[in-house]
């Protein structure tokens, strides 16, 4: 019975909603309250009024994304919520939303900060990788931490309507 | 519905005519042409591509326990008849 359970729904709409969330967090934190880098702060540097409201647009643009992104995984999540073959685990859930939040930063730490250089971490220094290793080194812990939860409520069994499937 | 939707379409079109939209009278131009340049989809389709990248994975795993139990189930008949047919 218990093997006829389905997480992987549940840890989808966990990890899309944490990497979601992940990427409110850089952008309200990094983007706007501490302003140590833009969308495109490695392309076209926010030294002028004109360039810091470019990046402004792009910032914006890149928190609709994921904005949609979160919204998908509230769907996915909404979806799983009706279904009886997938467990409702706290642990998978919050595991799962550390793993995607941790996801964010790997995914967007290598294609943006390490490959194609739009921006990075911390703009006002001249060696600019250790903030961007941090970056990447903090995501890789909330990835093992998600897992850790994940695999602590992989014995939870019950479904949102109350059943037991054990 | 109804209600709602053409309530927030009048807000949407008084924010776009609003003083706001036009807080730098003199930059906004020079802002516009910034942005919607010849490499605006480019940048664009760069600037989306960790989302899609994680939004796939999402996907993924979503599906993940089904497209699973299909390819056992193929791999099942195959044996089966592979097995029947020696």
């Amino acid at each position: 019975m218990a093997d006829d359970l389905k997480r992987s729904p549940l840890i989808a709409a966990g990890i899309l909603m944490g990497a979601g969330l992940g990427g409110f967090a850089d952008g309200i934190v990094l983007h706007q309250i501490l302003q140590w880098h833009n969308m495109l702060s490695g392309w076209r540097p926010p030294n002028t009024l004109v360039d810091a409201k470019v990046n402004m647009t792009w910032d914006g643009i890149f928190h609709a994304a994921v904005w949609v992104m979160t919204c998908i995984g509230l769907a996915m999540l909404w979806r799983v919520g009706a279904r009886r073959d997938v467990p409702w685990s706290g642990k998978i859930f919050f595991g799962s939303l550390l793993m995607g939040w941790g996801l964010f930063n790997v995914v967007e730490g290598i294609i943006d900060h390490q490959l194609l250089g739009v921006h990075h971490v911390y703009e006002y220094t001249a060696s600019k990788l250790p903030w961007d290793l941090a970056f990447l080194a903090f995501g890789v812990v909330l990835l093992v931490l998600g897992w850790t939860l994940i695999r602590g409520g992989s014995g939870d069994t019950m479904t949102r309507g109350g059943d037991d499937r054990t | 519905m109804k209600n709602f939707i053409s309530r927030l379409a009048g807000l949407l079109l008084f924010l776009s005519v609003a003083p706001s939209v036009w807080a730098c009278s003199e930059c906004r131009i020079q802002v516009n042409s910034g942005v919607y340049s010849q490499n605006f989809t480019g940048t664009l389709l760069v600037m989306l591509l960790p989302i899609i990248v994680l939004a796939l994975i999402g996907v993924g795993i979503y599906y993940a326990d089904d497209i699973k139990a299909k390819l056992k189930g193929r791999t099942g008949k195959w044996q089966t008849t592979s097995n029947a047919h020696p």
